[in-house]
């Protein structure tokens, strides 16, 4: 053994010797510098480290599977007889090049571990470091791995360096580049370190089957090149060791069975991560929605975190096709969804399964319009450690009605870290949570690296890993949230209490609290966020979470989760978002009373004036309208601001979203109500309120 | 301490590289000597467990070539016609991964003696790739001493080496042939010449010869004489009757003169019989064992 080290000793020194290795070098520091604005303060953020990491991730490994091909073939040629004829060239020598290969790589990309360490530190010192640490071998030692052992296999079987070397690379570019969905099976690049780097995330999941998989595959690989080594190294003609052999073989069928369990269950995930939503369905609940009269649930969760039993209890006030509105994650229809219809004429549903996240779900990414509208549908996310349930969403048969009862059953080793029963009790090792009418939308947070932190002063859950950018975002968005609440307070019925979630989606603020449903602040996914930039989007953030009050995306306005009370039918993809550049006035003003030196409002609003008459206005402002009236309506707001003054302005706004933010409000229905509640006749303002 | 059987190797069904090989090599240097694409190097192959035979037997220091190569290989050493040694290192360090290679422990006293041995003492720490052919020969030398083995195997050690460091090669054979069994396959008879009087000559995958290079020698005399002929017609039917070793050409007189061995019995007129030597007596064999002549 300690032969094999030194052995492996020497052929790290040949390896790292060798000059045109240090390319791969070169290229990850390439990748490094063309990556990273060092004058940024968003360097490190996860969307750089994703660029760095994937562009080092893909070019590098293409490029060393060439020069592993010809490193491994440095004995295996006719010239290497010296090498041969030594008693300790045997099949181990292929590992020992192998792990040379791979370590030789590793040492060569330090550069990239430098930044995750960094990174890492800003997040909790030498915690940390660590978890930097982690997130670099998680995602860089099952790929290199991989591609070490493709390289030996057709180095081996070809034999020849130009051929092996070809080979290898067409392998790896076919890998690389086919076309795949985004959570393939052979997902070969770093996609989804969002997840990973924060610890969170559905994503996560995937990526964990997905490098167990690259695992068993490239130690699956290396063991076969081990055992046609064993019989076709020229140093063991003649003399084949059979128990040897057996060895291998059954170690690399067992691999080889860990890669058809890992690929089945990334397929598996694959299948219900790629399924679309299904808008008919949903657009239909709006009818289910108004049939219903009284609509429980009970579920039970088990520590594997299935649902492994979920029964909903349906009494219908009018006439309605069950079976036609019904509609879960596909991970929970898996088996059959079961429809009993009682004596007394209540419908019993059972169902179970996993509660995969389908990927439009989370992220908004090469999403259609009409699904990147449906934002955090699905309504929660849980595995074996993590738990997060909205009152709405699809893990109960009808995700957009509101449920009258619901019983949660939980082991009690999760660690529930906020939640808004009504009740709870402890059974037989279960938690048992119920709730009883008009749920709040955020029903429960369990287990997650979640504690008890405070943003200036104010109460908060926290991540366990936050790290300095993020915590700046969220102070920001704190300050955002009490400048709110003093000029709203007496409308808002939110309380102060600031959850942070680990999925993107949109924040939620209902009667427990305000949630921010992101795996990390959207700013940071900016990197050329200016400091006004991050007080409008912070603003935005926070005035769209209490105006949509347990709703999402306010465009998408009020009638997607209380249907009953929208007047008109919910179109796929609004065209009418007046309240988007309500809200945005409201954020630009509140930023700037924040902070008058980064937000200059008046500034800000005489470009929106001047668009009309010049078109290059059009870029000075932060956010473009797609018509005409929406700008026009920033400049109308700040008129009404001068005329009212700044404090009334807020009341009236406060007063508009008690009244109109829970039904469909178009343009017009705006016009009309802020006429009504400012008394001003918003067509002759500009001779009531001048401004030029 | 090397015995081959009745050695057969088929590559393909009509390509033999070996045709019943029955050798057998004592301790000292042994000369191997052949034409190129006689068989020599994959003899050393089989005999080095690199290749299996299609039939026969062969051991090597007392064990089987196939049933106990692991025995085999940690008594030998092979010094390659083509090799290649790791640039980046020096001869210390290469030195040190062969002694790991070999299953032994470092040991920095033998390396230096061994590099001593070679003349390789002041390059030590310098990078093999900016090493002479002669240089990196002498490293591949140094290698094949490093484990201490019974036998060596030395395949054309002397080609494209200049004269200097040739005579400088076969002393160091010789030397090492003191201690050690060194099979020397070569073309070239003057390295067989100066390093062993043993030796056998292999054909097209037969032993033709087995014997001292006395024998061998002998074996040509009165077959090898020297005439003078008129160049044009004449020398060309000269060269139809005779096997030519060598000639110069006399542009003065306009003659050429040729050492030769007559293919029939009779020599040619006003001829001067010549003492024989090794390169003229292998010649010879060669040309028999072709010709199928007796």
């Amino acid at each position: 053994m300690i032969n094999h080290l030194r052995q492996f000793r020497f052929q790290l020194k040949i390896f790292l010797q060798e000059k045109i290795h240090w390319l791969l070098f070169v290229l990850g520091l390439v990748f490094l510098f063309t990556s990273i604005n060092f004058r940024n303060n968003h360097t490190f953020s996860p969307a750089h480290i994703n660029s760095i990491l994937g562009g080092v991730f893909l070019f590098v490994s293409i490029v060393y599977g060439g020069f592993a091909t010809r490193f491994f073939l440095l004995e295996f040629s006719n010239q290497s007889h010296i090498q041969w004829t030594r008693s300790g060239f045997r099949t181990s020598f292929i590992a020992v090049k192998f792990f040379a290969a791979f370590l030789g790589i590793l040492i060569l990309l330090l550069p990239t571990l430098v930044i995750l360490l960094i990174r890492g530190a800003s997040f909790n010192s030498w915690s940390g470091l660590l978890q930097g640490a982690g997130i670099w071998f998680y995602l860089f030692v099952p790929t290199f791995l991989f591609v070490s052992a493709l390289s030996i296999l057709s180095g081996l079987l070809l034999r020849k360096p130009g051929l092996a070397m070809i080979f290898t690379l067409v392998c790896l570019l076919g890998i690389v580049f086919r076309q795949t969905n985004v959570p393939d099976l052979l997902m070969y690049d770093p996609f989804g370190a969002y997840g990973l780097l924060f610890g969170y995330g559905p994503i996560g999941e995937t990526l964990q089957f997905s490098k167990a998989y690259f695992l068993c595959l490239s130690i699956g690989l290396l063991l076969l090149a081990i055992l046609i080594g064993h019989f076709i190294l020229p140093a063991n003609k003649g003399k084949p060791k059979w128990k040897h052999a057996g060895i291998w073989f059954f170690l690399f069928l067992l691999l080889i069975t860990g890669t058809f369990f890992f690929g089945s269950q990334l397929n598996n995930q694959r299948k219900f991560i790629v399924a679309g939503p299904d808008l008919e369905t949903l657009n239909k609940h709006e009818e289910m929605c108004e049939a219903l009269e009284t609509y429980q649930l009970s579920i039970t969760i088990n520590r594997r975190g299935m649902i492994e039993k979920g029964v909903a209890a349906v009494r219908l006030k009018q006439e309605a096709n069950i079976h036609e509105h019904l509609l879960l994650l596909p991970s929970l229809m898996k088996k059959p969804v079961t429809v009993e219809k009682e004596p007394g004429g209540t419908y019993r549903i059972g169902y179970e399964g996993e509660f995969i996240l389908p990927y439009y779900s989370y992220s908004l990414l090469l999403q259609a319009p009409e699904t990147s509208q449906v934002g955090f549908l699905p309504g929660g996310y849980f595995d074996r450690s993590k738990l997060l349930l909205l009152s709405h969403g699809q893990w109960h048969p009808f995700g957009k009605c509101d449920l009258t009862d619901l019983t949660l059953t939980l082991p009690e080793s999760f660690t529930v870290n906020y939640s808004s029963a009504d009740t709870s009790r402890v059974e037989n090792g279960m938690v048992i949570f119920h709730w009883k009418n008009s749920l709040p939308e955020v029903l429960i947070i369990a287990g997650g690296d979640y504690v008890e932190g405070d943003l200036n002063g104010q109460k908060a859950l926290l991540q366990k890993w936050l790290d300095l950018d993020t915590r700046r975002h969220y102070e920001l968005i704190q300050t955002k949230f009490a400048g709110l609440m003093r000029h709203v307070a007496a409308e808002t019925s939110g309380k102060g209490e600031i959850v942070l979630l680990p999925i993107v989606g949109s924040s939620i603020m209902d009667q427990n609290g305000t949630f921010f449903l992101r795996s990390a602040p959207v700013t940071l996914f900016l990197p050329e966020a200016t400091p006004a930039k991050l007080e409008i989007e912070a603003a935005l953030e926070v005035i769209q979470a209490w105006w949509s009050q347990g709703r999402l995306d306010p465009g998408l306005h009020t009638c997607f989760f209380r249907p009953q009370s929208c007047p008109r039918p919910i179109p796929s993809v609004p065209d009418d978002r007046s309240t988007m550049p309500l809200l945005y006035y409201f954020s630009l003003k509140l930023a700037s009373e924040q902070n008058p030196e980064a937000v200059d409002l008046e500034s800000i609003v005489r470009h929106y004036q001047t668009i009309k008459t010049d078109p290059t206005s059009a870029f000075a402002v932060p956010r473009l309208f797609d018509k005409e009236e929406e700008n026009e309506l920033i400049v109308t707001l700040f008129q009404l601001d001068q005329c009212l003054g700044k404090e009334d302005l807020w009341a009236v706004f406060a007063k508009l979203k008690a009244e109109k933010s829970s039904v469909w409000m178009d343009y017009q229905d705006l016009v009309s109500a802020l006429q009504r509640l400012t008394g001003y006749d918003l067509e002759r303002l500009e001779q009531q309120c001048p401004f030029d | 301490m090397i015995f081959t059987k009745n050695l057969n190797k088929f590559y393909a069904k009509d390509k033999q590289a070996l045709d019943d090989v029955n050798l057998h090599v004592p301790r000292g240097v042994y000369g191997l000597l052949g034409p190129n694409g006689a068989g020599k190097s994959t003899l050393i192959r089989i005999l080095t467990g690199t290749l299996k035979p299609t039939s026969g037997s062969a051991s090597v220091a007392g064990y089987d070539c196939i049933k106990e190569i692991d025995e085999v290989r940690k008594r030998i050493a092979v010094i390659p016609q083509e090799f290649r040694l790791y640039p980046n290192l020096n001869p210390v360090e290469f030195l040190e991964y062969m002694l790991l290679l070999s299953g032994k422990d470092i040991d920095h006293a033998l390396i230096m003696k061994r590099l001593a041995q070679v003349n390789l003492e002041e390059l030590a720490k310098k990078r093999i790739g900016s090493f002479s052919g002669g240089m990196k020969q002498r490293v591949a030398i140094a290698q094949a001493l490093i484990h201490d083995p019974q036998v060596i195997f030395a395949d054309e050690p002397t080609a494209g080496l200049d004269p200097e460091e040739r005579v400088r090669f076969r002393n160091l054979f010789s030397e090492i042939g003191l201690e050690k069994t060194v099979l020397l396959s070569t073309h070239i008879t003057e390295d067989i010449t100066a390093s062993t009087n043993q030796l056998s000559v292999l054909n097209h995958g037969k032993i033709v010869f087995s014997g001292s290079t006395k024998e061998l020698i002998n074996s040509a005399r009165d077959k090898v004489w020297s005439c003078r002929i008129r160049s044009g017609p004449e020398w060309e039917n000269f060269k139809s009757r005779n096997l030519v070793f060598s000639f110069t050409l006399d542009l003065d007189h306009d003659e050429v003169t040729a050492l030769y061995s007559p293919k029939t019995s009779q020599a040619e007129k006003e001829s001067v019989p010549l003492e024989p030597t090794l390169e003229y007596a292998y010649m010879l064999l060669v040309n028999r064992h072709e010709t199928g002549a007796s």
